[in-house]
Order: structure tokens, then C-alpha cells, then sequence
């Protein structure tokens, strides 16, 4: 009797495991990344006036993007249009700025200079080639009309991102 | 004497030395890569680095070139081929990572551009890696230094004789043959006192064995003969041959005063004590 049992119970079970979840897993590693080679300083040439132009002692940034596929994204960079920390200010703040290619580790990235789209303040460049484009963005900020800028410490942030098209 | 020269340590490593040479085309467009490489033995070229700013109208046509020859083939070890047809001026960045090979196939190095265009600002250096002990006999802290200056001594018979002073290795020599000595005396020290351990170990068996050795030594049919002889000879048993014993009648000496005999039971203890004994002997067979 308890033979026959267990051999009731063994056949339950095996027909218990004839259908299974049987998981399959991958894991999506982006293959565009975005570094900050140079971070960019503001110049103060003049009382109301930031600038991260050299001749204005200041610092253009240097934004690295590295595709591994061609044709897979675009950059988007966005040029700052507010302080994200500042004196308190009581007067507007007239914002300007550009984004270009700057050097390129693929002959053909030169042209991404040229099929760049504008608009705001923000510019688009279409990866097309795979390898390594460095990026100068450039800001400016004035203040009031020509009013001096309350002493302390500012800080703007550039936003650069690679999206999948 | 094989092993003095291979048994030396073998804890001794060495590491890959990895560099980059300078910029290449700092003055010039073309460049000697004798002068650039570092000198050392086993050098392998593994990438190419370069950065250049070509300016153009970009509406012209032109290529820029970094090529290498090849010393020991036909051809360019290297080269590169930029495209800027049609496309503006700019800043061009790169790395090409190559076939590890010999720095020494590696020959004349050049930068141009054709069509119509500049080039300025120009960067190409050579990274490179190299194993300080790719000759062993380079460095005494290489790891196979020992077994490559034991093979050098023996190829150029100076394991027993002096080199001249001139020769490269003259001051290794002269350390080898002084661990040598040391090597030699060291061993014969281990011998000596290996010796010693032996002797002693021997006389204490001797000790051990003497009393097997008297045994042996009755044993020995001369040697009982010898004896046989000593006891015959006249005088030794006379004494036994003169002994007379009177006739008559002897009567037993030994009287049981008792009536009754006891058991003994002592003896039959020890009887009950082997019985168990065997019992228990034999359990460990009659399982």
C-alpha cells in the first residue's frame, strides 16, 4: 500500500513539472557615453558681465562624447539659460551661448558642425560616425543692463545628453 | 656542477615597461624611428597616437596621411588615411591600437597631407612596451639571469677559466665563481657531517649487533671444533671418566605426608583466564 502511494505522489509531481518559467536575461549596456574633459570657468571682464571666453578669462567646456554604434544617437546640449547657485540677484539676466564641434577623432565628425541644429538654447548634432567628438560649449551671462553683479560665487550647468534616435 | 647553475632562486620576475615616445613630428613631417624608440632589446610597437588641426576651405579635397615603413618588409607597417574631402577645417584626434611587432621593423615615419590644405599643431607619438628582461644576462635581477650566464660561461668554456677583463660578464664571473665556492664548501661541510651522522649510526648498531655477532661466532663450525678440541685435550674431562658410583639400592627419597592431594585452583584460574583469552582471540576471526 505505501509503495503504491508513493508512487502516486512521484507521479503528481512529475506531472507538476512538465511546464516551467524559464527566464532569459540580458543586460543593455548604453553605447554612448558623455564625459566632462574640461569644466568651464567663467571670466568676469567687466562688473556685469560672465564669460567662459578666454579673451574674457574664462574657460570653454570640453564635453567628450564616445559612440561605439554609428548612426544610433544624438547629443543634445543644452547651454545654460539660469545660475543653478548664486547671490541673490534682483535683476534679469541676459543669457547667450553656443555649442560646436571641437576636435574629432573621425575625419568625418567635422561635418557634424555643419548639420547641427539650433534652437533655444540648445543645440542637436547627429552622431552618425562611431569614435570620440569633443564638444566647446560657451556661455555668457550679463546682467541687468549694465549693472554689476553681486559679489559671491555662480554657477551654471551645461546639460549634454546622448539620446537614441 | 649543472645543478650550482640551476638551482639558483626563481623568485625573481620581471615587468612589462609600458611608454610613449615624444611627439615625433613636433619640428618635422618626417622622422627617423631609430632616434624615437627607445634602444632597449624586444621592443613591440602596440598604437599610434596622433592629434593634427588641418585647415581648409571645406569645400576642397583633401587627405592626410601618417604612414611607417616596414624595415623588414615591403610596404608601410603602419598608415593611416584621413578623408577631409569636402568637410571643414577642424582638430583631429586618434589612436590606432596595432599588432604588437618589433620596434625595429618599424622604419621612416611621416606625416602629409594632399590637396589643398595645412596641417599644423601636430602630435604623433608611439606607445610601446618592452620587457627589461627580454635579454636575461641585461639585468642580474632578471629571472632567468643565473641559467642564461651559466649557459654563456659554458658556450664560452669560462666556467673554469678566467674571462678577460674586457668581457662583458667579467664581474658576474667573478660572482659566480665565488657562490661556487660557497656552493662547494657548503656541500662539502653537509658531506663531512653526513659523514659524521653515519659513523656514529654505525657504531651504535655495532653496540646493538654485538651480542648476534658472539651467536654467529659460536656458531662458526672452526670455531666449535676449535673448542671441542680445548675440552678433549688431557686433564679436562679426566675428572668426569674417575667419578665410581656405589651398587646397591636406592630408595626414594621424596615422602607425600598428605593424605589428600588439593586442587589448585590458582591453576585452574589461569586456565579460565586462557580460555577467555582465546574466546576473545578467536572472536576476531569466527565473525
Amino acid at each position: 500500500m505505501i509503495k503504491k502511494l508513493a508512487t502516486v505522489i512521484l507521479l503528481m509531481s512529475a506531472s507538476s513539472a512538465l511546464a516551467v518559467d524559464s527566464p532569459i536575461q540580458g543586460q543593455v549596456q548604453s553605447k554612448c557615453s558623455v564625459w566632462t574633459e574640461t569644466g568651464g570657468v567663467y571670466g568676469h571682464p567687466l562688473p556685469y558681465k560672465l564669460s567662459t571666453t578666454p579673451a574674457d578669462g574664462g574657460v570653454k567646456a570640453s564635453i567628450r562624447i564616445d559612440v561605439a554604434q554609428a548612426d544610433y544617437y544624438k547629443a543634445k546640449f543644452t547651454h545654460p539659460n539660469s545660475f543653478s547657485s548664486s547671490p541673490t540677484l534682483n535683476d534679469s539676466v541676459a543669457w547667450t551661448g553656443s555649442t560646436k564641434v571641437g576636435q574629432v577623432s573621425v575625419s568625418g565628425m567635422a561635418a557634424y558642425e555643419a548639420a547641427k541644429v539650433t534652437y533655444n538654447n540648445v543645440t542637436e548634432f547627429n552622431l552618425t560616425l562611431a569614435g570620440s567628438t569633443w564638444f566647446t560649449v560657451e556661455s555668457t551671462a550679463q546682467y541687468g543692463s549694465t549693472k554689476s553683479l553681486p559679489a559671491g560665487n555662480y554657477t551654471a550647468l551645461i546639460k549634454a545628453e546622448c539620446i537614441a534616435k | 656542477m649543472l645543478l650550482v647553475g640551476f638551482c639558483w632562486p626563481s623568485y625573481l620576475y620581471s615587468d612589462l615597461i609600458y611608454g610613449r615616445t615624444d611627439n615625433v613630428a613636433k619640428s618635422k613631417y618626417t622622422w627617423n624611428m631609430t632616434k624615437v624608440l627607445p634602444p632597449e632589446a624586444g621592443l613591440q610597437v602596440q598604437g599610434v597616437f596622433h592629434k593634427y588641426t588641418i585647415t581648409k576651405e571645406s569645400n576642397s579635397n583633401a587627405t592626410v596621411s601618417i604612414t611607417n615603413k616596414n624595415v623588414t618588409g615591403s610596404g608601410n607597417i603602419y598608415e593611416r588615411h584621413d578623408n577631409w574631402n569636402q568637410l571643414p577645417s577642424n582638430t583631429k584626434i586618434g589612436f590606432d591600437l596595432v599588432n604588437p611587432s618589433l620596434g625595429t621593423s618599424w622604419g621612416e615615419g611621416n606625416i602629409g597631407v594632399t590637396g589643398d590644405a595645412t596641417l599644423s599643431n601636430i602630435i604623433v607619438a608611439y606607445n610601446y612596451k618592452f620587457d627589461p628582461c627580454f635579454i636575461p644576462l641585461s639585468d642580474p635581477t632578471c629571472p632567468d639571469f643565473q641559467s642564461s650566464l651559466y649557459k654563456y660561461l659554458l658556450d664560452n668554456n669560462l666556467i673554469d677559466n678566467e674571462p678577460d677583463i674586457n668581457d662583458p660578464y667579467y664581474d658576474e664571473w667573478v660572482k659566480f665563481q665565488l657562490d661556487r665556492k660557497v656552493e662547494s664548501k657548503e656541500k662539502e661541510e653537509a658531506k663531512k657531517e653526513k659523514e659524521a651522522e653515519e659513523e656514529k649510526e654505525e657504531l651504535k648498531m655495532e653496540r646493538a649487533l654485538s651480542v648476534a655477532g658472539a651467536a654467529v661466532e659460536i656458531g662458526n663450525p672452526m670455531q666449535q671444533l676449535n673448542m671441542m678440541q680445548k675440552m678433549a685435550s688431557t686433564g679436562t674431562l679426566d675428572s668426569y671418566y674417575n667419578v665410581t658410583i656405589e651398587g646397591g639400592n636406592y630408595q626414594d627419597t621424596i615422602e607425600l605426608k598428605d593424605t589428600e592431594i588439593k586442587d589448585n585452583y590458582k591453576a585452574l584460574r589461569n586456565l579460565a583466564q586462557d580460555k577467555l583469552h582465546k574466546t576473545i582471540v578467536r572472536s576476531q576471526y569466527d565473525k
